[in-house]
């Protein structure tokens, strides 16, 4: 068993978890990274291809301001967003993505090598968000990592996180399990950061990486946090609909695209005239599942995505990663157009915390996707990215506050042996279904039934096969703990199901059409009954449901 | 159609020596190594080993020997008849998975951030776009070591030419305009001047990220430098 010693261990090693460990160890915290797979090379943030947004005097188009991104990103969320994380995102990100550049990075300038060129997408009244070819998530990784070494932050990584230590309602550690040797890793803190990302992998389509399985919000859960938002799902509008491992898979930029049916219908010129492709994911995500619905869709059950109207050259030279995943899959988007069907890309949703990005638990912090609150029902393109800044910095910040003045912690190792009886428990059992399956019931009943259209009935269908699939045991077949990666994916298993449940439980109470939920039995919003968030806790029999009003009446953009 | 492919393989708690094992798969394409893989894992071989995260070529995990090419074989399109061995020149963990450790050791040494004596008067700063073009190539390095497992002198100079991955790692701040360090006499410390300049490690990068180009150019720079 190993055991390590630090302030604040930050649980998550893409963009928020890096973000918040710099934060931590700015102010003079003892941090370390507890990563699952490896820095720079695991989480979503190593794959994003967007932008960030960010409104600064320096380089903002004429017109625009903080302000009006605050409104954009509001009426993105349909207005049950936390109205101060959005004041901290708008305020706090010109600053970061400066920051980043002293950290290491460099973004896309115009000819002067001065102004930073700036993207637009769904959504956005203005171009406002700094970008680098189609790898700008990779680039911010390559910084963080980079002054994370520089302040010798430690980085603990193939170690997963599985539980949060408590006494007397505060944190007093962390428990995970090793990937490499199936040893569990006891760390003594006072103070943890979530920062585990999303949960992509509960859905048949996802563009996220394969180790996003819920682990964020089964940590929050467990640690006696709760969830909001969890009916808030984004698709992204065009993912692959194959090979088999592409499945999901980020197949395009709209904003290089234009959308077609089968029958050769440019269709979003019916579902928003004015800004077509460009409209925000959910209406195009709709748009196409309703197209395929409909029987317009394409033989693999999607649209075509077309470029083939753009200049030569121009797709290589904008998206040359994108370009060059066409070219091996034997398409050429001057000539081909790409099959595509909409793609969990985002969760909305996570753990409650303040603008401070402090949970209601003594010492737990979030940061990234793994807190809900900022987007409400939808997110704007680009946000993401600055959340992930925004988020890790003020996480961790507020994280080195916190911890500055309690004394070393200590966990009880009688906790990390009683993960080790778990992960024997699951190693000796011979009955049941491997998690490679009982994950491929999971994703088909959520995409079914969870997915772009849902209803009473399709949500208490998903809940059942839920219900099933946790009283399914969970079979390895591999027995010894070395390199063992059923046994991690058993391990992630559990937070999948849980995450699941939540969204599923989430979506049935919120008995209207908001953002990217879509309830075919209540297709219209309803601000009368529904200006309110839903929250979802861990009680005596399962999860529990609640709501509270989402603090801001009516609708006046 | 029918596949077959032959996977090395190699368990160090079980055996002395690796060998190759065989499976039959359904060849339906479009389909890639990383699916053939994933297959005979769930079929026929659960403890298959091997690395992977992303499915789209951004973590740089899953690099490996496919019919004799190094690729990423989340990208790389399968054929019929295949033979998949792990990257070459670096110690195996268990079949296809590298041990990564020994080049982790290595970073370090290279400094791989930002080091400049003062912060900019303006910012955003402004940049000589033509650095920048470089700065750009050699960050999109994903760390897949198929140019580690291709490079010839790697093989025969292992603690004297620091090999084609390092050395475009360290390219990322040769080139970067802000930058203050001595990086040219860290890239002749590296052994750059060592490259042979066959281009094996441009051929098979993943991410365009040319190597060999970028090696030429810091070859000179080391050369006029401190040589």
């Amino acid at each position: 068993m190993k055991r390590y010693q630090c302030d604040v261990l930050v649980a998550g090693g893409g963009g928020a978890g890096l973000m918040a460990a710099y934060g931590a160890a700015l102010n003079n915290a003892s941090v370390m990274v507890a990563i699952k797979g490896r820095a720079q090379r695991s989480g979503a943030t190593v794959m994003a291809p967007g932008a960030i947004s960010a409104v600064d005097d320096r380089w903002k188009k004429e017109g625009d301001s903080r302000e009006l991104h605050f409104e954009d990103t509001m009426e993105g969320g349909r207005f049950v967003n936390d109205r101060d994380m959005v004041k901290v995102l708008c305020e706090r990100s010109p600053e970061l993505v400066l920051e980043l550049e002293r950290m290491g990075a460099l973004f896309q300038r115009e000819d002067d090598g001065a102004s930073y060129s700036l993207r637009i997408d769904g959504g956005h009244s203005f171009p406002r968000c700094p970008f680098l070819e189609d790898r700008t998530g990779k680039e911010m990784l390559k910084a963080m990592a980079g002054a994370l070494r520089k302040l010798h932050v430690p980085l603990c990584e193939e170690v997963m996180v599985t539980r949060i230590l408590k006494r007397g309602g505060r944190v007093t550690g962390a428990v995970g399990v090793s990937a490499v040797t199936g040893e569990a890793v006891i760390f003594d803190c006072s103070t943890v950061i979530i920062a585990a990302g999303g949960a992509g992998m509960i859905y048949e389509n996802s563009d996220n990486p394969t180790d996003l399985t819920g682990d964020s919000y089964g940590l929050a859960l467990g640690a006696g946090a709760p969830l909001r938002d969890m009916e808030f799902v984004q698709f992204y509008p065009v993912g692959f609909l194959q090979p088999p491992s592409m499945k999901g898979i980020f197949a395009g930029l709209l904003y290089y695209s234009r959308l077609y049916n089968a029958a050769g219908e440019r269709f979003m010129e019916r579902y928003d005239p004015e800004r077509l492709e460009l409209s925000t994911r959910d209406r195009v995500s709709m748009a196409i599942a309703e197209e395929v619905r409909q029987g317009r869709g394409t033989p693999g059950g999607g649209v075509y995505m077309d470029m083939t109207y753009q200049e030569p050259g121009f797709i290589a030279k904008m998206t040359p990663a994108l370009h060059s995943t066409y070219m091996n899959m034997g398409l050429d988007p001057e000539k081909d157009r790409i099959e595509v069907a909409p793609t969990v890309h985002h969760f909305m949703g996570g753990m409650v915390v303040d603008a401070s990005w402090s949970s209601n638990v003594p010492g737990l912090f979030g940061a990234g996707e793994a807190c809900g609150g900022m987007h409400g029902a939808n997110r704007l393109s680009q946000n993401a990215l600055a959340e992930i800044i925004v988020s890790g910095m003020t996480a961790g910040e507020s994280a080195a506050r916190y911890s500055a003045n309690l004394p070393p912690s200590f966990a009880d190792p009688a906790e990390a042996e009683s993960e080790e009886h778990k992960v024997r428990a699951l190693l000796s059992s011979e009955a049941g279904e491997t998690p490679g399956e009982v994950r491929e019931k999971l994703r088909k009943t959520m995409g079914e039934n969870g997915g772009v259209f849902r209803s009473k009935e399709s949500l208490e269908k998903a809940l059942a096969h839920i219900a099933e699939l946790k009283a399914t045991p969970l079979r390895i077949r591999q027995k010894d703990t070395a390199m063992n990666r059923e046994l991690i994916e058993a391990l992630e298993t559990e937070n999948m199901l849980k995450t699941a449940e939540a969204v599923a439980r989430s979506a049935l109470a919120r008995e209207e059409s908001r953002g990217a939920h879509f309830r075919e039995d209540f297709p219209e919003a309803d601000d009368g009954r529904f200006m309110k968030n839903f929250y979802v806790a861990e009680g005596k029999d399962g999860l529990e449901v609640y709501s509270k009003s989402a603090g801001m009446k009516g609708a006046s953009a | 159609m029918k596949g077959q492919v032959k996977i090395l393989r190699f368990n160090p708690q079980t055996d002395a020596e690796s060998r190759f094992q065989s499976f039959e798969f359904e060849f339906a394409p479009p389909m890639t190594v990383l699916d053939v893989l994933n297959l005979v894992r769930e079929r026929f071989a659960p403890d298959l080993t091997y690395a992977g995260c992303c499915r789209n070529g951004h973590c740089g995990l899953c690099g490996a020997v496919v019919n004799g090419r190094e690729a990423l074989t989340c990208r790389q399109a399968a054929e019929p008849e295949m033979e998949i061995k792990p990257l070459a020149g670096v110690r195996v963990l268990k079949d296809l998975l590298i041990d990564r450790e020994q080049y982790e050791a290595r970073r370090p040494a290279l400094r791989l951030f930002l080091e400049r004596q003062r912060a900019p008067a303006f910012e955003p700063e402004k940049i000589d776009m033509e650095a920048f073009e470089l700065f750009k190539k050699a960050s999109r390095c994903i760390e897949c070591m198929c140019c580690m497992s291709a490079c010839p002198v790697v093989k025969k100079k292992p603690h004297i030419f620091a090999g084609p991955m390092p050395l475009t790692l360290l390219a990322r701040h040769f080139f970067d305009p802000r930058d203050g360090m001595e990086r040219a006499l860290m890239a002749k410390d590296e052994g750059v001047g060592e490259c042979i300049e066959c281009g094996l490690c441009s051929s098979v990068c993943p991410r365009n990220a040319d190597p060999a180009g970028l090696i030429r150019l810091m070859k000179k720079a080391a050369a006029g430098e401190c040589g």
